[in-house]
């Protein structure tokens, strides 16, 4: 049975960008670990697919001055064994680790989990936490977005039908970072949850701190509440206390009467305290 | 929309008029007649479709004609012909890391990937590289263990069980016999 009507596997991403302009409808293949599934289930069934895995622009991780690009086609096999990476954005390095199992990660690419906007996607909250913009282009030209709200609802993001999301940028800071994640098993888990934690301290004054909680609510979201209560003071077991009771309160909040928010609130506090514990103690920094 | 496509797979150059849109485990199945690699979950879950593509796994089911136009493909049909494989093959029979014989394709992929940069891995280096295959009989220890046994033996040494009619039993609980191809 006929699948799709026309397959474009375009080598520029200008030409990638005029097609989905004129394919309205079109889906955008990135590693396809995701939308191959939805494609054999029927559950999508675009009349048109481009799949922009033949773009040399769109993969690999570059470095400017103040700033890392990392190409949409990047998958998380070579995010999670990049050394830059792993030095300066550690949530990411281990988000993109425990994507799933290596067969999966040797194919699923960063923009493809930004862009499908699955609730458990693990690199989400780890991209909301190190403060990364969406990068995305269409014939109308560049524009930028944050992770944090470029996450709508469910499966929704803000991108739009003729933009294909080129990079991700990651601001270059003094920042540390941590990411923890609980699945029911350690390979091929969907997150029950995921967090990141992205800090900046000041002798031992923590001067900037951004949580994101992933798989509790209908997207991954920022946890300002969880900021307030750590700026300004030191990491410590009084202050972590706080920290973890501010996220389990959110977290609550969100999930409101869902069966889950009991459940989910406690472990997102027990994985912030986690979090919290390794980069205060200085084993996890990056 | 059909078209000709050219693929590399273990080790030979064919051209076939196919939609790109396939899945490349059907075009390895239904088109090949490559039965050897499995499908089980169909999303990527149980690894049983697991091939290799430009050295590293992948799962077929999660693949389409159109991605894996162009890459060197090897499958469980190609490891095994290559015949460099045969220690490993004999030890999973021997140890008993092979019950009803569904996963073992897969597995064998996923650990050629391995063993083709790590000759002699750690017993959780081992378990991460066969960490996206699931296995309902063995409980992966016999697994883990007929890694550790044909790794730990050097090519030249004397063989110290049956090869050649454990293989033989192996190929037939891989390829079984020749199947009809499926129409779809």
């Amino acid at each position: 049975m006929q699948r799709v009507e026309v397959y474009y596997k375009p080598s520029k991403l200008d030409d990638a960008v005029q097609l989905l302009s004129h394919h309205p409808g079109a889906k955008v293949l990135a590693g396809g670990t995701d939308l191959i599934i939805q494609l054999n289930e029927w559950t999508v069934s675009p009349a048109c697919l481009i799949d922009i895995g033949a773009i040399p622009e769109l993969t690999g991780i570059r470095e400017n001055n103040d700033s890392v690009v990392i190409g949409s086609m990047t998958r998380f096999a070579d995010i999670a064994s990049n050394a830059m990476i792993r030095e300066n954005f550690r949530a990411l390095s281990e988000a993109a680790g425990q994507v799933a199992a290596p067969q999966v990660r040797n194919r699923a690419t960063i923009g493809g989990n930004v862009a499908n906007g699955a609730v458990a996607a693990d690199s989400v909250p780890a991209l909301m936490a190190l403060g990364a913009t969406a990068e995305l282009v269409s014939v109308d030209g560049t524009r930028y977005v944050p992770i944090s709200e470029l996450m709508l609802d469910l499966n929704k993001t803000a991108i739009r039908e003729n933009e294909i999301l080129s990079g991700i940028v990651l601001p270059k800071t003094k920042r540390i970072s941590a990411f923890q994640k609980i699945g029911r098993r350690k390979a091929q888990a969907i997150s029950r949850i995921c967090l990141a934690v992205s800090l900046e301290m000041d002798e031992s004054i923590v001067t900037d701190v951004q949580v994101a909680v992933g798989a509790a609510g209908r997207t991954a979201y920022l946890c300002p509440s969880v900021s307030e209560v750590l700026e300004g003071k030191p990491l410590n077991e009084s202050t972590i206390e706080k920290a973890c009771q501010a996220v389990e309160k959110k977290v609550r909040e969100v999930l409101g009467a869902r069966s889950t928010a009991t459940y989910k609130s406690l472990i997102a506090s027990a994985s912030l305290e986690r979090a919290l514990l390794s980069l205060k103690d200085g084993e996890i920094y990056g | 929309m059909v078209r000709e496509m050219t693929f590399h797979i273990n080790g030979q150059v064919y051209k076939k008029i196919l939609d790109p849109s396939m899945r490349f485990i059907d075009v390895l199945r239904d088109h090949f007649q490559l039965t050897g690699t499995k499908e089980g979950c169909s999303e990527g879950e149980c690894g049983a479709c697991s091939i290799l593509m430009n050295g590293e796994a992948v799962a077929s089911c999660l693949l389409l004609a159109g991605q894996a136009e162009g890459a060197k493909i090897e499958t469980i049909e190609g490891i095994v012909e290559s015949g460099e494989y045969d220690r490993l093959l004999s030890a999973f029979m021997e140890i008993g890391a092979v019950q009803c014989g569904f996963c073992t394709p897969g597995i064998i992929v996923a650990l050629k990937a391995l063993l083709d940069h790590n000759p002699t891995p750690s017993e959780t280096e081992i378990k991460v590289a066969i960490s996206g295959n699931l296995c309902r009989c063995t409980g992966y220890k016999k697994i883990v263990d007929a890694v550790e046994f044909a790794s730990s033996h050097s090519q030249n040494s004397k063989e110290d069980f049956a090869l050649k009619g454990n293989l033989e039993s192996l190929k037939e609980k891989m390829f079984g016999e020749q199947l009809e191809v499926r129409h779809v």
